[in-house]
């Protein structure tokens, strides 16, 4: 039994790091051919990925390593499992199968019995889950979005809209669905829709990065639901509505800009790896280049723990989530650089990188999304640049 | 004009190569770069590789996959792979036009393209409607939008001031720099949608494996520390 949680995560991260190699061999072949990814559940990472994230009273089977027992629920955990997932490789870890997103939004608003249901069905077979939020006309603006929940003839609930750039909508068995019982943002909610239910349809939406991950369009054409499917029935209308699922998002924040320190880590040491004898000034640049990995990795874990000491620390969150897409766009884009002429072409694993960190701009909130809470939470008095990080 | 080059292309055929890859994309300004230097064999890069369209002729062996740039019609082909791999294609000196006549043509391809991405990211910016207004109205977006304008106004300044076949081609090299950074402020307002393969991020991530292909210093590119 290890003391500190220091130990506990530096196990944790030696880990997965030594299963998330696995990986990469697999990485290019299914960034050419998306349909692949459903096929590595031979992969330690994927076929734990389907196991993992589930809170203790729901999984009697966590991950166990060295008799330390991880659920990977809380923030910390998390940012180290993705940040090494996505070293391995980012478009696999997106498209492995899992509670993810949903998962976190299902153990904040659902029920007792939805809980049991829903991780039950995880922990059965490998599942593939989605979170079906953006729209259409609406990503950064979830406060407008058109997708309807209505009353049914029958009496039921009926769902009805369309759906973009929903990761694993395609291979997803379930997912949360957004829509809206009346004008307004308290009458934002999500409901568990089962993708078999007549009405539902997907199309993959191919992208330039993190292929994997098959991004795609859901059309919700009265799809019948009841009252049973729906999310957050016994809480308030704020809890269960966009600001109270917001706030459930800024805990997920962490893990992404973990992601994005993990993809940069790979492109570094890619570098580092195959470019024989760097000239000084190519050496100071993968000196700086690493420096900025290490700070930007202590931002991301600083904004974890914070999340997981007070879930109204979101904010930090965010700035971690600024700073970390921004690292990994700029290392990947810098990399193929060190192989001269042609670096890309020679290098297919640093072009797919460069291809893969702009999902940083939009996944989990869009860059100015992030700018916009930063600042407003420095003139809140939320965030004070002179107290200590975390 | 270095000596033993042939005559550079002429103004307004590097306007019209310009104006076809803002119009059409990528694959039609390199064709029509192609036919207006009379080429119909790959123009190499310094480290022997290439970006051309299916049209020129080339050996399918050479073919590299690179998933970024499906469906465009462009067709990334490899370097020498060992020391004594057979002789290729000679690089643009044996071509009609010389090195940094070519790079001076692709900085008007580019700069084409990345006017082509603005087009594209007013148009949607106009459309798109958050929080009861256009996302064009928002002043972090006006702000993103005039420094990427006002980097491509910078290059084209400093084209406009060269007769054609004077932009040396290091010159070329930091105005590709330039592109590169308007790209990449431009290419994030649009939003996911220019994450797609349909979108226009694919004709950013082509015009950066042209500077990849044809810049051995396209570091400076990016804004690393
Ligand atoms: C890899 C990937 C995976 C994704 N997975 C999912 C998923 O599983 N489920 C899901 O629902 N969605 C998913 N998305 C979609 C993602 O959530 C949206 O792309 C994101 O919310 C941004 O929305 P948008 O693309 O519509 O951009 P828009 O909202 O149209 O934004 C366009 C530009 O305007 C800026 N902007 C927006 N509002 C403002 C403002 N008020 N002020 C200043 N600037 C502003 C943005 O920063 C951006 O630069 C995914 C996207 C990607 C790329």
């Amino acid at each position: 039994m290890l003391t500190t949680s220091e130990e506990r995560l530096a196990l944790l991260r030696h880990q997965v790091r030594e299963w998330a190699a696995e990986v990469r061999p697999f990485a290019l072949e299914v960034d050419r051919d998306p349909s692949l990814a459903t096929g590595l559940l031979h992969l330690p990472t994927v076929a734990l990925a389907a196991r993992v994230q589930i809170p203790p009273p729901y999984n009697d089977r966590p991950l166990s390593i060295k008799g330390e027992v991880f659920h990977i629920t809380g923030a910390l955990e998390r940012a180290v499992w993705c940040e090494e997932v996505a070293w391995g490789d980012l478009g696999i870890g997106l498209a492995s199968p899992g509670a993810s997103m949903c998962g976190v939004l299902v153990e904040a608003l659902g029920s007792e019995a939805q809980k049991r249901r829903f991780y039950g069905d995880l922990l059965e077979r490998p599942t593939w889950t989605m979170f079906a939020l953006t729209e259409p006309h609406t990503g950064s603006d979830p406060a407008s979005l058109a997708s309807t929940f209505s009353r049914s003839d029958t009496g039921g609930i009926r769902l009805d809209g369309t759906k973009r750039f929903v990761s694993n909508a395609v291979r997803a068995r379930f997912g949360a669905v957004f829509a809206r019982t009346g004008p307004g943002p308290y009458h934002i909610r999500a409901a568990l829709v089962d993708t078999s239910l007549p009405g539902y349809r997907a199309e993959p939406i191919p992208t330039i990065g993190v292929r994997a991950a098959q991004l795609g369009s859901v059309t919700l054409e009265s799809v019948e639901l009841s009252e049973e499917h729906m999310l957050g029935s016994g809480l308030s209308s704020l809890r269960r509505g966009l600001w109270g699922w917001s706030r459930v998002l800024d805990r997920l924040r962490p893990t992404v800009a973990a992601m994005a320190v993990g993809l940069a880590r790979a492109a570094y040491e890619y570098v580092c790896e195959h470019r024989a004898e760097p000239s000084r000034e190519d050496a100071a640049r993968l000196a700086r280049m690493a420096h900025e990995i290490d700070a930007v990795r202590h931002l991301t874990l600083s904004a974890a723990a914070a999340v997981d000491r007070n879930q109204e620390n979101g904010h930090l969150a965010s700035v971690a989530k600024l700073r970390a897409a921004r690292l990994a766009v700029s290392v990947t884009r810098a990399a193929p650089a060190f192989f001269g002429a042609g670096g890309r072409i020679e290098h297919p694993l640093l072009d797919k990188y460069a291809r893969d960190a702009l999902a940083f701009e939009f996944m989990e909130g869009s860059q100015n999304v992030q700018r916009l809470a930063v600042a407003g939470a420095l003139t809140r008095g939320t965030l004070d640049p002179g107290a200590p990080v975390g | 004009m270095t000596s033993g080059e042939r005559p550079a292309l002429t103004r307004s055929v590097q306007q019209a190569v310009h104006d076809t890859a803002r119009r059409e994309g990528p694959t039609a300004a390199l064709s029509a770069l192609y036919e207006a230097i009379g080429r119909d064999t790959p123009v190499r890069g310094p480290g022997g590789h290439a970006l051309v369209p299916e049209g020129v002729r080339h050996d399918a062996a050479d073919t590299a996959v690179l998933p970024g740039i499906d469906g465009l019609g462009l067709l990334p082909l490899r370097g020498p792979t060992a020391p004594d791999a057979p002789a290729r294609e000679p690089g643009p000196e044996g071509g009609p036009i010389g090195p940094a006549a070519w790079a001076e043509a692709l900085t008007w391809l580019r700069l084409g393209l990345s006017v082509k991405i603005l087009d594209e990211a007013l148009g949607y910016l106009r459309d798109r409607v958050t929080g009861g207004s256009p996302l064009l109205t928002r002043q972090l977006i006006k702000g993103a939008l005039a420094d990427a304008v006002a980097l491509q106004l910078q290059v084209r300044s400093v084209l406009d001031a060269h007769a054609p076949g004077d932009v040396p081609r290091p010159l070329s090299a930091g105005l590709n720099a330039m592109v590169t950074q308007a790209d990449r402020m431009l290419l994030p307002l649009l939003g996911a949608s220019g994450f797609t393969t349909e979108g226009p991020g694919r004709v950013a991530h082509a015009s950066e494996l042209l500077v990849d292909t044809y810049f051995t210093i396209a570091q400076e590119g990016t804004d690393l520390c």
